[in-house]
């Protein structure tokens, strides 16, 4: 019987089991490893904040997605030994031999690693909402808040979804209008980048978005230290920002077997070739997900494009065929505007965010880079979809090729 | 299932059931209950058959439509499709539905007409009275006198004046007979109805986008520059202009982060840039004090550190 192992089973690495099992015949055995039984619906985190989905909303059991046939360990992941081809899990819950690896540990927030930021206010005036937790604190800070200034830092980049910022400020701006207190918030966004939208085409459609909702920018912004008893923020070019909130995207790092294994670079990301999706370097390990160290965004949507392409390759793999260069960092993401209204992007390696429609080329229904309420149903829709037919590895129709179909250039 | 064990408990009072007895009824239970069971699973199978057979066809659906409207687009039928619904924009804001309602009454009328003012003897007609106009001589004005000799030399003319009478007596008779024409009740545009009551004016949201108005100036996009046309010196040009001095120190980073750049194609950020040389943020400052990442990929030659929008 040959094995074949996958690492995380959250979006990418549930999403893998399913298609796999479906097609793998009993000569293939398969086993997917996480260290906890919760499943989160991670794009919910962004709405916690503001009551529009609670806890019970966005947590479910891993298990209810995992098909028959998969046999599903918990237990924290220690390291991988390539030249063994082992996986060595912690707590002695054993060692898994490979055939085949798949990584998808996905990536973590360590805000640990800025000066501070885990000190004095953390969970009190300085908050995260990439975790359940942050996410969950920060509504109650929100709910209390009669106004000041919240400030939203990007420490530095890459984080998950890199447009969460921006549609935190975006709803931000909408609930604190509903509650009546919005000329007594003050809104700001620090980024480490020289610009809110850094993309050509992006920024000259949606530049008009921080005047109408008066959120003041400080671009160059790299966070040195948070400074929690005097609520300042402070920037290694010596700026210093006063906030009564910090809603912080702290740095993001791989995983720590990945380091303790010896096979990532310096922030824990597993070097992943960009179109054929094997880890470089290492014989029958592939990954997937948040967890390589690619140059396209990190998100659910990517892992799925990812998937349609891993899964080709692998079942190639198997046959002994050469592995296709398929991927192209094909990323489609909803972005929240506020005030019922959302936008849609699509890109990838190559081509900016371009406006157009989505997916049926002059009839959408989704339009690229203008804000409508079609778009911010389908970020509501996708929760569903997500639940339904992402990670469970249906076919969606579309392809996972980017096309310049609908797009205006 | 709960509550299928508490009706058999409730039936079979503890006390007074056997064993026996209560497995009896058990398998009673549970032999409807599978009945049950095997009904809703057969249910269900159609379902899950129609939603397999489905998923590939919808992608070929997808596929063979997304490429059928690309085309279409391509050739413009969507810009033109927008201009139409101007068009009809405009008519419905200015005509009412009795207006249209009239006009289909007409129709036939109306293409009649259409007909007879395209047949070929009219058409040619109106041609030649369209050149007229395109002529780059217009006949001088002309008197009485000029026009009465003309008459009287001009077969054709006298010809035309009889028809244009004719005409006119035609039109005379219609004019007579018809009733005003008036368009039903100020169509549209008079007042347009009003669904809300009108909303104060807020003064952050809901308002339109100022899309025109102060735009902020659009980000500086930096290129790749070949290795043909990049050097130090190009570097040490392009930092002379922005008041820096570069040292061995400075182009260590440069050079890492344009072969960081032709490795991975995308320029590194600071992060990136201190975990690979192995340098602290706060050095990186001490050689870059303003915009590190900026900087660096500017001197380097370099597309700048971008997020995805
Ligand atoms: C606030 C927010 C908003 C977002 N919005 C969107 C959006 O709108 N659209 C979109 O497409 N994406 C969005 N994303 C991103 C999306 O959620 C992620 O990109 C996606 O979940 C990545 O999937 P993954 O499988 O790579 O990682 P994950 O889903 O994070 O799974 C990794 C798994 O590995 C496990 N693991 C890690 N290390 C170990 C170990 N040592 N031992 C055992 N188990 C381990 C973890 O427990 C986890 O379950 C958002 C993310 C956030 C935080």
């Amino acid at each position: 019987m040959k094995k074949l192992v996958i690492l995380g089973a959250g979006t990418a690495g549930t999403m893998m089991a399913n298609k796999l099992r479906h097609h793998l015949g009993d000569d293939w055995s398969i086993t997917l490893v996480d260290r906890d039984e919760d499943h989160v619906y991670q794009p919910g985190l962004l709405f916690l904040p503001f009551g529009i989905y609670n806890e019970t909303d966005l947590v479910r059991r891993r298990r209810d997605f995992i098909p028959e046939g998969v046999d599903f360990r918990v237990a924290e992941i220690d390291v991988v030994r390539p030249d063994k081809k082992q996986v060595v899990l912690q707590r002695d819950a054993g060692v898994l031999d490979y055939d085949i690896l798949v990584v998808a540990t996905g990536t973590r927030i360590v805000p640990a690693e800025t000066e501070g930021m885990t000190g004095a206010g953390w969970h009190e005036s300085v908050f995260d909402f990439y975790t359940l937790d942050g996410s969950a604190k920060l509504r109650s800070a929100l709910e209390r808040w009669k106004g000041g200034r919240l400030i939203l830092n990007i420490v530095d980049m890459p984080i998950k979804c890199p447009v969460a910022p921006l549609e935190f400020l975006f709803l931000a701006d909408h609930y604190f209008h509903e509650a009546g207190i919005r000329d007594a918030v003050e809104l700001v966004f620090a980024t480490p980048l020289d610009a809110a939208f850094t993309k050509p085409r992006a920024a000259e459609t949606l530049g008009y978005l921080l005047e109408q909702k008066q959120i003041k920018l400080e671009t160059n912004f790299t966070t040195k230290r948070v400074d929690g008893a005097a609520k300042q923020l402070h920037s290694y070019d010596g700026r210093a920002l006063d906030y009564d909130i910090l809603v912080t995207i702290p740095l993001h790092a791989g995983s720590e077997w990945i380091k303790r294994s010896g096979i990532g670079d310096d922030m824990g990301f597993l070097p992943t070739d960009k179109h054929t999706l094997k880890a470089e370097g290492l014989e029958d390990v592939f990954a997937l997900g948040d967890t390589t160290n690619l140059p396209t965004s990190k998100a659910g949507s990517v892992a799925h494009f990812q998937g349609d392409v891993l899964f080709k390759n692998i079942t190639r793999h198997i046959r002994g065929l050469e592995l296709l260069p398929e991927f192209d960092g094909h990323a489609n993401c909803f972005i929240e505007t506020g005030f019922g209204k959302g936008m849609l992007i699509d890109f990838n390696y190559d081509t900016e965010p371009l406006p157009g429609k989505f997916p049926l080329p002059g009839i959408g229904p989704f339009s690229l880079l203008r804000e409508t309420a079609i778009n911010h149903w389908g970020k509501l829709g996708f929760k569903w979809v997500y639940w339904n037919m992402l990670i469970t590895g249906r076919e969606l129709p579309l392809d996972h090729r980017m096309l310049m179909a609908g797009k205006v250039a | 299932m709960q509550e299928q064990t508490s009706t058999i408990a409730g039936a079979m009072p503890r006390s007074k059931a056997t064993v026996e007895q209560r497995l009896a009824a058990l398998e009673v239970q549970l032999a409807h209950i599978t009945t049950q069971l095997d009904k809703v699973v057969a249910a269900q199978k159609p379902m899950v058959d129609f939603r397999q057979e489905m998923e590939p066809i919808m992608r070929e659906m997808m596929d063979a439509s997304i490429a059928h409207l690309a085309h279409l687009e391509a050739r413009g039928y969507f810009d033109f499709a927008r201009e139409m619904v101007y068009l009809v924009d405009r008519i419905v804001e200015d005509y009412s539905p009795e207006d249209l309602h009239q006009l289909a009454e007409q129709a036939a009328n109306i293409l009649d007409t259409v007909r007879a003012l395209t047949q070929p003897s009219v058409m040619a007609v109106a041609r030649d009275v369209a050149q007229a106009f395109e002529e780059e001589r217009h006949p001088e004005p002309q008197g009485l006198w000029g026009a009465w000799r003309r008459i009287r030399k001009e077969k054709n003319l006298r010809r035309g004046i009889g028809f244009a009478l004719d005409l006119l007596g035609r039109v005379g008779r219609a004019v007579s007979r018809a009733p005003r024409f008036s368009r039903a009740e100020g169509g549209k545009s008079a007042a347009p109805a009003q669904l809300t009551a009108p909303r104060a004016p807020s003064k952050h949201n809901g308002a339109p986008a100022p899309r025109s108005s102060k735009s902020p100036a659009p980000p500086e996009q930096l290129v790749f520059v070949a290795d043909d046309a990049w050097s130090r010196e190009y570097a040490s040009g392009i930092a002379a202009s922005i008041g820096m001095q570069l040292g061995d120190g400075h182009f260590k980073l440069i050079e890492f982060a344009r072969d960081d750049y032709k490795k991975n194609g995308s320029a590194p950020n600071i992060r990136r840039i201190t975990t690979q040389t192995g340098l602290s943020t706060s050095q990186v400052y001490e050689l870059f004090p303003r915009a590190p990442g900026l900087t660096i990929s500017r001197l380097a030659g370099v597309p700048k550190p971008a997020g995805c929008i």
